[in-house]
């Protein structure tokens, strides 16, 4: 740092040094190394790993459970989806830094002890199963279901395209500038992940293309993607997939395109219209392009979490913890991901054929009102005040069919 | 940009597709009826959705989704009766906005429908 000048420094030649200095200093990152927190002096530090794909909402949830009392500090690392659920099997420690939320839900940085900590859970969209290497779940590992989340493909807010088909994302994916599928054949436009992104596992199910053998620029994160596709220099040429969750985050610099499904009439955003956020066709099983969220986590013999503050954080997903002040139904609408009670079709497996599912305890009209700030519904306190309606009980303040 | 709308409409070129298709599909379905076999009515119908869909003209052929039941078919071909396969709630009728996205683009596409090996 240079030493400071014996003479007042003109305001804007101060604020200009100031900001090259900050440039300097964002460039080597030097301050946050030296000034990076110890993970383990985190108030109750439960250690994670996984995927990008859901980051918007574990960020949500850190938040609040920072802001509860007592608080639990989530301390997590996203390089991809089958990471984590692999490191919980190969019992492997996570080193280096992670991502922590503070109170304010500003996401900070820690330092992980050099020995490196076990991972006290996993997050991916996707069934074990369907990671590469990943045989099945070993016994002593729990899997806990959490939202529904939609993975989306992605073109710059620019692009004049509005849809692609399950045919089209195999030839341009899968082959790249052979496939010819104008617009999306500059291969340095076409961007990805690799196979252990939940965001790649599902569109490869989707469309049939393998998950290593994705053309184009990997980008590392579903953050990645959605920088990599907004700031594209070709518009019409770029095009990407990312979770629901990232993607309604970032609608500003990438716009979701519709996807047509092999044997679908028609192209369906996860939304009613391009610009909605009610996930309607999600919910409804019209976008085919969804899973729903798994926390594995290491269990006892009776499939309890041991882990306390571990047990805290999943269990808010799975409704079997509840945490005064924390609204799970309005933290998953808001992320971009639709809480199963919300839901009108099910499905068995990762993309498996769909059923119809009527929740134990609807949740539609609270979730509507929540994602969109809107709902037909009428609102409610008890049941009576459901009774001349043909929604006759009343669920999370709205009169749901039961 | 591709036209948006409210349901699946088929494209002039290939709504006669469709039409033949659906009247095929119909004519199986009243044939095996008449054999008193709904099971295999609905299965053969199935098959002849699924033939469809894969088209290399994208379908366009939503009408083909509601299986033997005419009281089942919406505006433009939609589902408009409950779902209970993973084919009716693709097709179903809603209130959302699609986009069709024309497979006639793919020059890869075989006439079959069949995709070439990565």
């Amino acid at each position: 740092m240079d030493a400071a000048p014996p003479w007042p420094l003109p305001p804007r030649v101060a604020r200009r040094r100031h900001a090259c200095l900050g440039a300097l200093v964002a460039a080597v990152g030097w301050p946050s190394a030296a000034l990076a927190i110890q993970c383990g002096a985190l108030p109750s530090p439960t250690y994670g790993l996984g995927g990008s794909a859901q980051k918007p909402l574990i960020a949500r949830v850190a938040t609040a459970l920072a802001q509860a009392a007592p608080p639990t500090t989530v301390i997590y690392q996203a390089p991809g989806a089958c990471f984590g659920i692999n490191a919980l099997i190969s019992r492997t420690p996570l080193t280096g830094t992670a991502s922590y939320w503070d109170t304010n839900g500003k996401e900070q940085q820690c330092d992980l002890p050099l020995a490196g900590v076990q991972p006290n859970f996993a997050n991916m969209g996707n069934f074990a199963t369907t990671c590469p290497g990943v045989a099945r779940l070993p016994d002593g590992l729990g899997d806990f279901r959490g939202p529904i989340a939609a993975v989306d493909f992605l073109v710059p807010v620019a692009s004049q395209q509005q849809s692609i088909s399950a045919e089209a994302a195999y030839l341009a994916f899968g082959l790249g500038k052979a496939g010819k599928v104008t617009p999306w054949v500059d291969e340095s436009f076409l961007i990805k992940r690799d196979q252990n992104s939940f965001a790649t596992l599902l569109v490869s199910l989707a469309t049939g293309v393998p998950p290593a053998a994705f053309k184009g620029v990997d980008a590392k994160s579903n953050a990645g993607t959605v920088m990599l596709v907004g700031a594209a220099q070709n518009p019409e040429a770029a095009i990407g997939y990312a979770s629901s969750d990232v993607a309604d985050a970032n609608r500003g610099s990438v716009r979701v395109l519709a996807y047509q499904h092999k044997g679908q009439s028609c192209g369906y955003w996860p939304d009613s219209t391009v610009t909605a956020f009610d996930k309607a066709n999600v919910r409804s099983g019209q976008y085919w392009l969804w899973a729903q969220t798994h926390f594995f986590a290491p269990v006892d013999g009776g499939g309890t979490i041991p882990h306390a503050d571990t047990a805290r954080f999943v269990g808010l997903f799975t409704r079997a913890v509840t945490v005064p002040g924390i609204d799970m139904l309005a933290i998953e609408a808001k992320s971009g991901n639709v809480p199963e009670c919300a839901m009108h079709a099910r499905r068995d497996g990762d993309l498996g054929p769909l059923a119809s599912y009527l929740p134990a305890a609807p949740c539609g009209c609270a979730f509507e009102k929540a994602a969109t700030g809107a709902t037909g519904c009428t609102a409610c306190k008890i049941n009576d005040d459901c009774k001349n309606t043909p929604q006759p009980t009343c669920r999370f303040g709205y009169c749901e069919v039961r | 940009m591709p036209a948006q709308h409210d349901h699946p409409m088929p494209t002039g070129r290939s709504a006669p597709v469709v039409a033949a298709i659906v009247a095929l599909a119909l004519a199986g379905a009243t044939a095996l009826a008449a054999c008193g076999s709904d099971a295999a009515t609905a299965s053969d119908l199935a098959v002849a959705i699924d033939f469809a869909a894969s088209r290399p003209d994208g379908g366009a052929a939503p009408d083909l989704t509601v299986g033997a039941d005419l009281a089942c078919v919406g505006d433009g071909g939609c589902f408009s009766c409950p779902p209970a396969r993973t084919s009716e709630f693709l097709n179903q009728c809603s209130g959302s906005t699609c986009a069709r996205f024309d497979n006639r683009r793919l020059v890869l596409l075989d006439p079959d429908g069949g995709l070439p090996p990565l």
